[in-house]
């Protein structure tokens, strides 16, 4: 009897995927380990060999850490007295350490955060017009972290002259680069549940926004301005090396003179500073997530 | 323990999520690095089958549906060789159908391996279908202990009747 289209289907069904074996199945199991692991070996060895390369053309020298001991012993030797009567003009420069890293993060916060949501990839490509808003925030971001604070205030002094007032400046843009990026990531991780049950209301986007978006993420605000506000307390101790204010002009000084008493006060004064800047800053973080 | 959100490793395969059920029994070098005895893997496996799920042993764990999950979650509990069993809610976030089917595999559990299963659940209908005890809690109070087969409409009302009416 010739097969009818039905039964020879029907013949196809049954021998189609066969069920493995246990056997099989532990067969594959340990290929799929043997090719992780030769894998792995593979990525190892060319993680070394890189390192090795950059060893080589970085002129890496450990040796010289041990002959030129002696050069350390002297920077750290000013640490057994350090030079308390440069106390006051120390804390006077830490003010207005903190006067930059304060002002800077304001300035670049108020910019950054309407920015970051014209950066937020949920959003914004919802249409041409937000999509191209989109990158153009995308690449303005980019270019701004890309260069970093102590060139923007080089930049900045060229424009405006020395003095605290181009560390602010100079604070400030960085803030931008940095808080939108973080801020809009954190915009593009909230719960689209709540948005699509505020869209089916009938609610405008704005509205969308305003109820359904920020109340997510203003946590995620607070704490990425107040990162914001660590990383720029640490770069403005430095700031004053280029003529923009704060402490990096003594930093300077006392490196220049080899005054290792004086420059030991001061780096005594800049960590005290910033771990309780750092430790109370994720103290809030840690509360209002 | 099993759990409502079945805790598997969502990355590593399916196996190795069982594996992780032997990690209590291992000794030595083995206990600090990804590698398991031929009588663990022989262990595992054997759990695997007997849920019937030997089949995804080699894909990643979150590319199973929750009923397959939740199958995988039992190997790894049985592959630890338990007296006890406790169940977290097993099938709160599955199906009606693939609940029938995980239920089923715990009380095969129970009887076959002589393992004690300790299930908190919800749905009254399938505690009187498997327990063989049921122990009825509301804020924190027993308010039944008996035989399933007892539990009626005042039972019922005693256990999920509107709060603030009593």
């Amino acid at each position: 009897m010739p097969p009818t289209a039905g039964s020879t289907a029907a013949l196809a069904m049954t021998d189609s995927p066969r069920r493995r074996t246990l056997d099989e199945l532990m067969a594959e199991s340990e290929r799929m380990v043997r090719v992780q692991r030769s894998r792995n070996f593979v990525i190892a060895v060319v993680v070394i060999a890189i390192v090795a390369y950059t060893y080589r053309k970085t002129e890496f020298d450990a040796g010289a850490l041990i002959s030129h001991a002696d050069n350390m012993g002297r920077v750290l030797s000013g640490f057994s007295h350090p030079d308390r009567k440069q106390l006051p003009i120390i804390l006077k420069l830490t003010l207005e350490t903190l006067y930059i890293a304060v002002l800077g993060t304001t300035i670049g916060a108020l910019i950054a955060v309407p920015l970051s949501f014209l950066g937020a990839r949920n959003l914004m490509r919802r249409n041409p017009i937000g999509t191209a808003a989109y990158f153009a925030v995308r690449f303005l971001m980019a270019v701004i972290r890309s260069i970093p604070t102590l060139f923007w205030g080089i930049m900045w002094v060229i424009v405006v002259g020395i003095g605290p007032f181009p560390g602010v400046l100079a604070v400030a843009t960085f803030s931008v680069g940095l808080i939108s990026k973080l801020f809009s990531e954190a915009i593009e991780a909230t719960d689209w549940g709540p948005v699509e049950a505020l869209t089916a209301t009938g609610a405008n986007p704005i509205q969308v926004v305003v109820h359904g978006v920020i109340p997510q993420v203003m946590p995620y605000m607070i704490a990425n301005i107040l990162y914001s506000f660590e990383v720029n307390v640490h770069s403005s101790t430095i700031l004053g090396y280029i003529g923009a204010g704060g402490l990096g002009l003594l930093l300077q000084e006392y490196i220049g003179l080899f005054e290792y008493p004086q420059l030991a006060m001061l780096l005594i004064v800049v960590v005290i500073m910033t771990s309780t800047i750092d430790y109370s800053s994720a103290a809030i973080r840690r509360r209002i997530i | 323990m099993v759990f409502q959100q079945f805790n598997l490793v969502r990355r590593s395969t399916v196996i190795r999520n069982v594996l992780t059920g032997r990690l209590g029994y291992q000794e030595g070098w083995r206990t600090y690095v990804p590698s398991f005895s031929k009588e663990h893997q022989d262990l595992a496996w054997r759990s695997l089958e007997r849920l019937e799920i030997a089949e995804k042993a080699n894909v990643r764990a979150d590319t199973l549906s929750g009923g397959q999950q939740q199958r995988v979650a039992l190997a790894r509990a049985l592959a630890q060789d338990p007296e006890i069993l406790l169940a977290d809610e097993p099938v709160a976030s599955l199906d009606p159908e693939t609940a029938i089917v995980v239920l089923d595999y715990l009380r095969d559990m129970n009887r076959r391996d002589g393992i004690t299963v300790l299930c908190s659940i919800h749905h009254l209908e399938l505690a009187k279908r498997y327990a063989t005890r049921v122990i009825a809690m509301r804020l924190g109070k027993i308010v039944y202990d008996g035989e399933p087969g007892e539990l009626d409409d005042a039972a019922y009302r005693r256990i999920y009747g509107r709060l603030g009416y009593d």
